[in-house]
């Protein structure tokens, strides 16, 4: 081995280290951050000052911990993947899990709507660059695309939302919180419906299970403590201001996803699959509690997400220790699997005791509180679909354990080195002492909670609630459950899945584009072009109805006039064209003539403007003609007529247009204020172009990003063609 | 032979923009002609080399709006300096200057991309 392969070994190793160590410090920092501090801190950046945007984050206790929970699990992830991936996908999520784990901590601490609103977007892309991968499996772009779909989406229902709210109050959480008034109807279900989509309620759960193609450590991130976690933190942290309707809505949709993940989850024989259905179960059993509205409903939605990210990240990464060990998924080839990998039976134990609501793990307090708050209040089918749904979850967690645990199983398997062991160990092992030690448990999400319900010291998150009615409904859930994993066989996964159906929406839109495009193509093209002159015409003509057109305009003196005969000269030439290429250069005078006009009226800058994009105008038009034929086709005479009058009609609109616009003076000309402004601050003597990269550098910024899009358009364009 | 004086106009453009006729726009477009005529003559592809550009000049502009905000003031903002050049003796730099610099990227890069696109199009069809 020479020096540059140790040295290139010696960098993988450390590189194992390193991403695990500093996705620690969040989880570090935050702990040191909640000791230390008193009350939350707040961190404001004036953003878009004009529109009252902030970037505001703040550092209360709720958002530390879920910060502290994001680096723990995602430091488990990484440590995993570091060891468990392929060397490609290992670079690949070396960078974008700790983007992740950024955007999701930003998302969590985000004291704005419309800073949480950017938080969520970059999950949204990211998830889909994680799950797409590197875009040469088919199944991971369409999963990734449909991931994308609807959480984008979700996306546009939380844009719509902030904006209602903004309009009505503040967008700042804090603020909202404070003045305790419900938000508007509409804005209130829209903010339902985009926690509905990222966190994978029914009827919007399709593409969690579909993004299951992503390699181990992106499930085991993506869904468990980060992405789908995000639509129920921004339902704790805006529930006390929901309208009773949108609860209610919230309510049904998170009864019939925990109740629909859990009976999907039973039918998996995929490992990975049943815990994706398990994860959209749980899901639901947050939104449902939430729901409830009190704050003890808020205590216990905030212990759910604490536990179940514990709980799913350990299960996800032994699943994928186990596929690493035996080559496959399948609950029923994997029987035994315990006997040989003794540690990983361990972690399955406790990760799917804890989705059951097995006493005394995590999970099994987060759940009775969750029962608690909903018989308190007397919400009974919440209730009901808390106790079904863990029915359900004790059925297959029971029926995966008695095979990969219990059963002697003939699974043949390799060797497990510790880094892929220990992860998923290390988590199940804090889901565990999240039980043991309630009372450490019942302080963190005690204070989380008290971030959003002031009031919530009154309640407490216990392992023992002594002989209650809600004991005894786990207690009857639980062996429910257990006999129903013995007495129902494994049945066949369903065929049809809601990712099919989201497929089956998106593939109908990508044809209904197609179908119009087909339409509008057939029609040929004068005429199409017609339209569109004809409609731009008449509705320049619809806007100057009453306008008046007399002004005071300043002379443009003789010079100016020779140049506008120039120019309506060329333009008539033009017209006149028998030649195209004749046809083009008398177009170009046009321009050149009206840049003269610039000239003369004191706008060098903008003719130079015109006289460049006139060259390059040309350039365009010569490298065109040289595929076209030289003389214009003859057009018959019949289309010739109705073309000339549009074409006289539009221009007489855009005359009368102007005339209108320099006759309407509105308000004083800000044109000294501008100079000034140039002078001063903006420090420089060419006012446009002060104007440009200083006074309205927002506008100009705007304006290169459409370039740059029109610029990928063209090159996308020009490569489709030259494929072709 | 004539794009090295295209690019050289391109960047008095640019440079004497801020106190004289010139610019981000009108540079870019000047740099961009001059980029689309080397890659016509020669064979150096102008298109690999126009996305380049947007990319780049687009997240320059970005940049540069960005760091003020991080500094703790408004985005968007810009900080000058009086440089003593040798050729053009007294000169006020801003950081605006630098964000013209991405506009000047983003449009050459266009219209470069665009001349290529037509040029190109007729020797495959």
């Amino acid at each position: 081995m020479n020096a540059i392969d140790r040295g290139a070994r010696l960098q993988e190793r450390a590189n194992a280290w390193i991403a695990p160590f500093l996705m620690l410090l969040l989880p570090v920092s935050a702990l040191a951050l909640g000791l230390g501090g008193s009350g939350p801190t707040r961190y404001s950046a004036g953003w878009v000052e004009a529109l009252g945007l902030s970037l505001t984050v703040r550092l209360d206790a709720l958002g530390l911990v879920l910060v502290g929970l994001i680096g723990l699990v995602g430091a488990a992830v990484l440590a995993f993947a570091e060891r468990a991936e392929d060397a490609g996908d290992r670079a690949r999520l070396r960078v974008l899990l700790p983007a992740f784990a950024l955007a999701m901590s930003g998302l969590v601490l985000a004291d704005d709507l419309v800073a949480l609103l950017v938080f969520w977007e970059a999950t949204s892309v990211l998830s889909f660059l994680l799950v797409g991968g590197t875009g040469q499996d088919p199944a991971a772009r369409r999963a990734a695309r449909q991931a994308l779909a609807v959480t984008g989406a979700g996306g546009l229902a939380l844009l719509a939302a902030t904006v209602l709210i903004g309009l009505d109050s503040t967008t700042s959480l804090s603020g909202l919180l404070a003045e305790g008034q419900p938000v508007g109807l509409a804005a209130g279900l829209l903010l339902v419906i985009a926690a509905a989509t990222k966190s994978a309620q029914v009827p919007f759960h399709g593409w969690l299970p579909g993004a299951m193609v992503a390699p181990t450590s992106v499930s085991a991130y993506l869904h468990s403590a980060t992405m789908v976690k995000a639509g129920v933190i921004l339902m704790i942290r805006v529930v006390p201001v929901l309208p009773d309707v949108a609860l209610a809505v919230l309510g049904t949709m998170g009864v019939a996803t925990a109740i629909w993940g859990g009976v999907v989850a039973l039918r998996q024989r995929d490992l990975k699959r049943l815990l994706a259905y398990s994860t959209v179960s749980q899901l639901g059993v947050m939104m449902s509690v939430l729901s409830v509205g009190t704050e003890k409903a808020i205590l216990a939605a905030v212990a759910l997400v604490i536990v179940h990210a514990l709980a799913k990240a350990a299960l996800f990464l032994g699943m994928g220790a186990a596929k690493a060990a035996t080559g496959t998924r399948d609950i029923v080839e994997l029987s035994g699997l315990a006997r040989r990998h003794p540690f990983l039976g361990v972690t399955f134990v406790i990760g799917f005791a804890s989705l059951a609501g097995v006493p005394p793990i995590g999970g099994f307090v987060a759940k009775e509180a969750g029962l608690l708050a909903a018989l308190d209040a007397d919400v009974a089918f919440v209730s009901l679909g808390i106790v079904l749904s863990a029915t359900l979850s004790m059925a297959y967690a029971t029926r995966t354990l008695r095979l990969l645990v219990v059963r002697w199983g003939v699974v043949a398997s390799r060797g497990l080195g510790a880094g892929v062991v220990l992860p998923p160990a290390a988590l199940a092992a804090v889901a565990l002492a999240l039980g043991v030690a309630t009372p450490a448990f019942d302080r963190v999400a005690r204070r989380a909670a008290s971030s959003v319900a002031a009031g919530v010291d009154a309640y407490a998150l216990v392992l023992w609630p002594g002989l209650t009615t809600a004991l005894g409904l786990s207690l009857t859930a639980l062996v429910a459950g257990a006999m129903l994993a013995v007495v129902l066989p494994l049945g066949r996964p369903p065929r049809r899945e809601a990712a099919d159906v989201i497929e089956a929406i998106l593939d109908g839109l990508g044809a209904l584009a197609a179908r119009v495009g087909a339409v509008t193509g057939a029609i040929s093209r004068p005429y199409t072009l017609g339209l569109i002159i004809a409609l731009a015409g008449t509705g320049i003509l619809a806007s100057l109805v009453g306008s008046d057109l007399s002004g005071d305009r300043p002379s443009i003196g003789v010079a100016g006039a020779a140049i506008a005969v120039a120019i309506a000269g060329a333009a008539i030439a033009s017209a006149a064209a028998r030649e195209r290429i004749a046809a083009a250069m008398a177009l170009g005078g046009v321009g050149l003539a009206m840049a003269g006009l610039f000239v003369l009226v004191g706008a060098p800058d903008l003719a130079l403007t015109q006289l460049l994009v006139e060259f390059v105008v040309v350039v365009a038009f010569v490298l065109v003609f040289r595929r076209l034929p030289r003389r214009f086709e003859a057009s018959r005479g019949r289309s010739r007529f109705p073309r000339a009058v549009l074409a006289v009609a539009l221009g007489t609109a855009t005359s009368l247009l102007l005339l209108a616009a320099t006759a309407t003076p509105v308000g004083a000309p800000p044109t000294d204020r501008l100079v000034a402004g140039a002078l001063g601050p903006g420090a420089g003597k060419n006012v446009v172009n002060v104007i440009l990269t200083d006074i309205r550098a927002l506008d100009t910024l705007a304006e290169i990003t459409v370039v740059a899009v029109a610029a990928l358009g063209v090159a996308a364009l020009a490569r489709k063609r030259g494929s072709a | 032979m004539v794009s090295p004086i295209v690019m050289v106009v391109a960047i008095y453009l640019v440079a004497a923009g801020h106190n004289a006729p010139g610019g981000g726009f009108i540079g870019g477009l000047v740099a961009g002609a001059a980029l689309a005529m080397r890659g016509m003559t020669g064979d150096t592809p102008s298109r690999r080399t126009g996305q380049a550009l947007v990319g780049a000049g687009l997240a320059t502009a970005a940049a540069v709006g960005l760091v003020p905000a991080l500094l703790g003031g408004v985005a968007l903002d810009q900080a000058t300096t009086t440089l003593a050049l040798p050729v053009f003796g007294q000169v006020k730099a801003g950081t605006a200057l630098l964000f013209d610099l991405g506009v000047v990227a983003v449009v050459a890069g266009l219209v470069a991309i665009v001349l290529d696109a037509l040029a190109a199009e007729e020797v495959t069809a």
